[in-house]
């Protein structure tokens, strides 16, 4: 039951050590020099661009890890979603012609988010759940549109990136839902 | 609210009836007729108060049972849609397990699949000890047991759990905690007297009824378990 929480703390603490070990995080992150620098592929979710990006994280996957394991979620699928919904995003940074650097694991830690909540269906429906989160993704552009009537590229970017991550998660909890065993009917 | 068991001596002794939606075990050695009675109940509940019924064996094939309830006059493949006899010997039961790797939830989950799927209000697992046995630790037994007493308590049914002790003795289960987690406990006992072994039946415990405690004696005839609620087990001198 542990063990989800025992993987949270570790992704946690390689960010941390990234972020106040490594002197040039720009290396590491996913840009477009990316097919000249492969690693950028596999490094870009262990860094982040601040301190706010990095504490934000770092509390939010810890909650997702504390409700997960609270579920009694299984712990392959948790690993999966996270990883699934962190890599996602990457053919999307090139279509949709980025130029910042993307860095971060929030994509992961919406994929395992929408894991949960597909995991707690029972306990809130999935029809209030999904529509409220996706809702919440989009808040920053919904605001911005709605007082300006026009969305910051930014801003939207990184919600699609969220959104992606979120979709993913919950496409891998449906996917592995566990088929029923049966023994005594044979 | 009470569950009448269609035995007529046994309702006696419970004043009416096993108590609606608790778990029973049902203790005795081998041979005391745990089987008969159970099947009893559930054939009863279905052809006289209309209650579906599941049996869950995991001790004889299925055909053999069917085949063994019709000397005593029980037509299982007449009960259609309201019975289910489910399992087979442990040994068949535990090889579908490991081929499967089902583990305690998926087991638990079949059986509340099965009761829900006939609205069965009566139910019988026989024997406890065997079902016990298909979970690897002490830990999963506890588990296994409190879960599937929770979800059969919470559909309502009345459960019966078989409960095969050693012979000639006044055990009332194997493991030692089956009579902590049921509402109630009926004992067969099959006590040897001479050339023949006297039995006798009585309720050793029964949350929220006011029951006969004394060891009354019963038979099994051709039409099942038949007790006689008001006479005494053994001879006077041997009381």
């Amino acid at each position: 039951m542990y063990k989800i929480l025992l993987f949270v703390v570790l992704i946690c603490v390689i960010n941390v050590l990234v972020f106040v070990l490594l002197s040039d995080l720009g290396l590491f992150m996913l840009t477009r020099e990316a097919f000249d620098q492969p690693w950028r592929f596999l490094t870009f979710h262990f860094c982040h661009l601040s301190q706010t990006h990095l504490v934000e994280n770092v509390i939010g996957f810890l909650l997702v890890g504390f409700i997960a394991t609270e579920i009694n979620a299984d712990i392959g699928r948790f690993v999966v979603a996270y990883f699934a919904a962190v890599f996602i995003v990457i053919p999307f940074v090139f279509l949709l012609s980025s130029e910042g650097p993307v860095a971060g694991n929030s994509t992961g830690i919406y994929g395992v988010l929408s894991m949960a909540l597909v995991k707690s269906k029972k306990l809130v429906p999935l029809k209030i759940t999904l529509p409220l989160f996706i809702l919440l993704i989009f808040s920053m552009s919904t605001v911005n549109f709605l007082r300006c009537g026009m969305c910051f590229e930014k801003y939207f970017e990184s919600e699609f990136y969220h959104f992606i991550g979120f979709v993913s998660g919950a496409i891998v909890s449906f996917v592995s839902i566990r088929r029923p065993k049966y023994i005594l009917r044979g | 609210m009470r569950t009448n068991t269609g035995i007529e001596g046994l309702d006696a002794m419970l004043n009416g009836g096993l108590p609606r939606g608790r778990i029973i075990l049902i203790s005795g050695s081998t041979g005391t007729g745990k089987t008969t009675l159970s099947m009893q109940f559930i054939y009863n509940g279905i052809k006289q108060f209309n209650e579906p019924g599941v049996y869950m064996t995991f001790e004889q094939d299925k055909e053999k049972i069917k085949a063994d309830m019709s000397n005593f006059g029980m037509d299982l493949d007449g009960l259609g849609d309201k019975f289910r006899l489910v399992g087979g010997p442990i040994a068949t039961v535990y090889k579908y397990k490991r081929k499967t790797k089902a583990g305690v939830e998926d087991i638990i989950s079949e059986i509340t699949e099965i009761v829900k799927e006939i609205g069965a209000k009566r139910v019988v697992l026989d024997p406890i000890n065997l079902f016990l046995m298909l979970f690897d630790n002490e830990d999963e037994r506890r588990v296994a047991l409190a879960t599937l007493s929770e979800n059969l308590t919470s559909l309502g049914c009345t459960t019966l759990l078989i409960c095969e002790v050693k012979e000639q003795t006044m055990d009332i289960s194997r493991y030692g905690f089956e009579e902590f987690v049921v509402d109630g406990v009926i004992a067969l006992y099959s006590i040897k007297q001479g050339q023949s072994f006297l039995q006798g039946i009585t309720v050793r415990k029964m949350r929220g009824v006011k029951h006969h405690r004394e060891i009354r004696p019963y038979e099994i005839t051709d039409q099942g378990i038949v007790i006689y609620p008001t006479q005494p087990w053994l001879p006077e001198d041997e009381e």
